[in-house]
């Protein structure tokens, strides 16, 4: 089966889920018949110039993104490429328009975020700490007590109160 | 949002209402006095915080407009029904400064006097329903009124448009002073004092004339005085403000049958040259065609009157460009005022129903940290007192009852919530009669040892053999409490048990006391005293039985809290307060992060010298119920140290300190050494002074000469006991400390200290918190993110970010797709 794929040189994580596609390069593609949807073989004839391509759409009825392995060279001046499937590139809008509950979140756009206030407070335990505290001491303003110069005893003594009468 | 702070002090003069149902009614005394601490003096008004949220506003197109607040001086009786002054300070740091309103043109004007005008106004009512009226005839009698006036000439060259700059300098200053021969509504003014000032030619003239009756409209008018020009020398001229103007009142508190006061004062607030720096167009102005007649002000300003508390309020705006009307949000005290770019406006209305003034004044919004005074408004309550208000049963939607949020909305409650508890701590507890307790300085003490011991201790040793004892004070003592005790059956050698106890406190207890009679200290049917003090001093005797130490706080910097602003200020931390006696306590993070002190008090037993100490969190605002201050810690110690005066008592304390130092040193540095154990013996027998005595099974020693040797006379034994006894469990517990602390113990927490060994260790409160301490690698939030947890739609996600549990329908992929997608969402991805 014969069919024009758009190769690309892409430079993105392959975690990026809306990938950003460099420089496009069309080319009639043959794919092995009994090859996956998920994990198919292409072959172009040899093309020096395709060595650095890494990325492949494939339209109908494959119509999905790939990522392309180190070309091979094969026989009868052919280049074949094993593909593996970019789930995330290929199934972009489905992804993007799904209410996920996020777990973990890089701040960007949302730092400024009241909503946000309490997530901080999430305990994070990616988070590396070190073995020694912080110790952080906090004195009073002022003491009740006193220093030695305003020391008082306190006798106390049965009846006692003065009687100077004869 | 309802402001439950408690304890608010009751002013005088002050209408308190309720409100039932939205029904406004006056509450009554014995409803308000629970929320109360009762009349208070002026003095302690200054502590009084008596408005929030000041610059509210309800016209929305008023920005950034702000306060800044100065209290105004008043005359303030504590005592209901005793007449009280109102002051308005008009001039202040050279901004208000108040001129004369020109009763001919109807216009305001400025502080100009001149050219025999005589229709020149300082002050007048604001209409007819405000200022010292009783139109109602209620019974609000005013009966006084004084003026202090400041007259200013202008010095400068060129005279009368010269040349700048002029300079404008205080020439006089003098009261004038009315009093009101008869109430209202037939008031007749009469003044005993004028002042006058002249230089040159010129004269200006303060007397009764500028003063006009209140007439029974309950009008009231002050003029501006008269000003003659001697003829064309303009090189000074003299003219005049209002500095302070009060107004005594008497007989009807203010209430909604007194309308109560109300100033205008305008169009002098514009100008923002000091006094003595006037220019030379201002000076022209100040004597100017009356047109742009601006004088001395810094700021546009307004005042608000606080029936509550006795204030003048000076609300002076930083902002003025676009300031029309500002709300003051006060419920408790219904005050209202206003200002506008061409008027000062002083408007004071002690009915809540007329808030609404000059048409224009008026509070729609109330929004939070609402007073009543005195007393705590219920939510509903307030909440129908602000329905009333507004006719709208709409607009006030309280915060502090948060609507049901439903699962993975933000649903987290407030931190705080419900009522502040306070302690109720003082001095109370009265002594009695069977007991009395003498405040002695350590000098006392001494000289009562002396005192006693040496009159016991002697001798007649006419046969070195067979001493036989003088008669002293016991033999006195002994004829003395005969008469009380009936059975006279006490032996002079147990007349110590008169002696309940002897207590040291690390603290003056002088202002605690009373002076006796005389310089003596004395014993039983009060008959025989032994005298401790010089002739003509007094002794001093205990006032009550539980002292409340002087508060002190701990307040929490934001490096102590809010560090890390995220959980790491929590997790990982731990903190512990040191409580002088009382010991070191743990507690939890959440109590400090959020707060901004803690309150230290102690409460004092000194009847046994033990002590509590009371801690309370003081919340800030920041929760939709303000600020909290709520208990945390209730721990107690002691104190208050027995001073041994037997060898009984000695012997049963030492042993108890000997006790608790081996039982630390044993628990922390292993078994005492020998030397160590020959040093506790010897301090021991050294204590016990006179007596031959063992204790927990140390060495027996002869007493007498060691006592005598190391202290002198026996009556420096008794004084100086108890503080041997202190020394040596100090030397004791303290050596057990730092070998602890050399042994690197984890015991690094001090604890309350028994006996007198509890003076060694610090003397003030003090938090300790340990934190931990984090690394964050570079990147960290880009690789790895910070926790969230809340629902976000994919597309308007920015960044790495991680899910958990994805529906993952909708997504039109393979089922092998849709797990390595869901697999990938959990674990982490990135949206661009």
């Amino acid at each position: 089966m014969s069919i024009t794929a758009k190769f690309y040189k892409i430079s993105d994580d392959p975690r990026v889920i809306n990938k950003t596609l460099g420089t496009e390069k069309e080319k009639a593609i043959t794919i092995k018949g009994a090859d996956s949807i998920l994990n198919p073989t292409i072959t172009i004839r040899y093309d020096a110039t395709m060595t650095d391509y890494n990325y492949v759409f494939i339209p109908e009825p494959y119509n999905r993104y790939y990522f392309l392995a180190p070309p091979v060279v094969a026989p009868g001046k052919r280049m074949t490429w094993s593909c593996s499937v970019d789930p995330l590139m290929s199934h972009k809008d489905g992804i993007e328009a799904l209410d996920v509950v996020v777990t973990r979140l890089e701040r960007g756009k949302y730092a400024d975020d009241d909503s946000r206030k309490n997530s901080d407070y999430i305990s994070d335990n990616h988070a590396v700490g070190l073995v020694q505290p912080n110790v952080h001491t906090v004195e009073a303003a002022a003491s009740p007590f006193n220093t030695a110069s305003d020391w008082s005893y306190v006798m106390s003594v049965v009846g006692g109160v003065p009687n100077t009468s004869p | 949002m309802i402001k439950d702070e408690m304890n608010l002090p009751l002013g005088i003069d002050t209408q308190y209402i309720k409100s039932t149902g939205g029904v406004f009614t006056t509450a009554t005394d014995a409803e308000i006095l629970p929320y109360t601490i009762g009349y208070i003096p002026f003095s302690m008004l200054d502590k009084a915080r008596i408005f929030k949220n000041m610059g509210k506003y309800t016209n929305t197109s008023v920005p950034n407009v702000s306060f800044r607040t100065i209290r105004q001086n008043i005359l303030y009786e504590p005592t209901k029904g005793v007449p009280f002054v109102y002051t308005i300070k008009t001039i202040q740091e050279n901004k208000n400064f108040h001129g004369f309103y020109d009763t001919t043109g109807n216009t305001w004007n400025t502080s100009f006097i001149g050219y025999s005008n005589t229709n020149l106004r300082a002050l007048h009512s604001y209409n007819t329903n405000h200022f010292v009226n009783d139109s109602g005839n209620n019974g609000l009698n005013v009966t006084g009124v004084r003026l202090i006036f400041v007259l200013f000439e202008t010095l400068g060259n060129g005279g009368w448009g010269g040349t700048s700059p002029r300079t404008v300098a205080e020439k006089n200053r003098a009261s004038v002073s009315a009093t009101f021969s008869a109430v209202t509504p037939d008031i007749v003014l009469s003044f005993s004092t004028s002042v006058s000032s002249s230089f040159g030619s010129h004269t200006y003239t303060i007397d009764n004339s500028i003063f006009n009756a209140m007439d029974e409209n309950g009008v009231f008018q002050i003029d501006g005085g008269t000003y003659s020009s001697g003829g064309t020398d303009f090189e000074r001229h003299l003219f005049g403000a209002i500095e302070q103007i009060y107004v005594e009142t008497s007989g009807q508190n203010l209430s909604t049958n007194s309308p109560g006061f109300g100033v205008i004062i305008a169009d002098n607030f514009r100008n923002s040259q000091t006094l003595t720096e006037q220019n030379h167009t201002n000076v022209r102005n100040t004597y100017g065609t009356q047109s742009t007649n601006y004088l001395v002000s810094a700021n546009e300003c307004m005042y608000l009157f606080d029936s509550q508390y006795g204030y003048f309020w000076e609300y002076a705006l930083n902002d003025v460009s676009l300031f029309r009307f500002a709300v003051a949000e006060w419920i408790n005290c219904p005050v209202f005022c206003g200002a506008t770019w061409d008027d000062i406006l002083i408007c004071i209305c002690t009915a809540l129903p007329a808030y609404k003034i000059n048409n224009a004044w008026y509070v729609t919004e109330f929004t939070d940290d609402y007073y009543i005074t005195g007393k705590l408004i219920p939510y509903e309550d307030a909440r129908d007192w602000q329905k009333n208000i507004n006719g709208d049963t709409n607009e006030f939607n309280p915060a502090d009852i948060p609507e049901p949020v439903p699962p993975g909305e933000d649903d987290t409650l407030d931190q705080f919530s419900g009522s502040n508890i306070f302690f109720n701590l003082g001095n109370f507890g009265a002594t009695n009669g069977f007991i009395t307790h003498w405040v002695m300085t350590r000098a006392q003490v001494s000289n009562f040892g002396t005192y006693v011991w040496q009159n016991l201790l002697d001798f007649d040793n006419t046969d070195p053999n067979n001493p036989v004892p003088l008669a002293g004070v016991w033999e006195n003592l002994k004829v003395a409490t005969k008469t009380y005790f009936t059975t006279g059956s006490i032996d002079p050698a147990s007349l110590m048990q008169l002696i309940v106890g002897l207590r040291f406190y690390p603290f003056d207890l002088n202002d605690e006391s009373t002076a006796s009679a005389d310089n003596c200290i004395y014993f039983g049917t009060g008959k025989f005293g032994v005298p401790v003090r010089g002739p003509g001093e007094k002794t001093r005797t205990l006032n009550n039985m539980a002292f409340k130490l002087p508060s002190t706080s701990i307040v929490l910097p934001s490096s102590a809290n809010f560090w890390y602003k995220d959980f790491r200020d929590y997790e990982g931390c731990t903190a512990f307060i040191y409580l002088p006696f009382c010991g070191t306590y743990q507690i939890p993070i959440s109590e400090i992060v959020p707060n901004t002190q803690f309150d230290i008090d102690y409460e004092v037993d000194l009847a046994t010298g033990s002590c509590t100490a009371y801690v309370s969190a003081v919340h800030p605002t920041g929760t939709t119920t303000g600020p909290k201050t709520y208990p945390i810690i209730v721990a107690n110690g002691q104190c208050g140290f027995e001073v041994p005066l037997s060898a009984t008592n000695a012997n049963r304390l030492n042993a108890t300190i000997i006790a608790d130092a081996q039982k630390v040193v044993g628990a922390i540095a292993g078994p005492i050494n020998e030397s160590a154990g020959k040093v506790i013996s010897g301090v021991t027998s050294a204590i016990t002074g006179g007596a031959n005595i063992q204790v927990d099974g140390l060495e027996d020693i002869d007493v007498g000469g060691l006592a005598a040797a190391s202290v002198g006379p026996m009556g420096g034994v008794a004084n100086l006991a108890g503080q041997t006894a202190m020394k040596a469990g100090g030397n004791l517990v303290n050596v057990a400390a730092g070998m602890a602390t050399r042994s690197g113990c984890a015991i690094p927490l001090l604890q309350g200290g028994r006996g007198w060994s509890a003076l060694g260790n610090p003397l003030k409160a003090y938090l300790q918190i340990r934190r931990g301490r984090y690394m964050y690698a570079k990147g960290y939030e880009h690789s790895e993110g910070r926790p969230e947890n809340r629902q976000l739609t994919v597309s308007d996600i920015t960044g790495f970010f991680q899910c958990d549990n994805v529906d993952m329908s909708g997504v039109g992929a393979t089922s092998a797709e849709v797990n390595m997608i869901k697999r990938m969402l959990e674990t982490g991805v990135y949206h661009k």
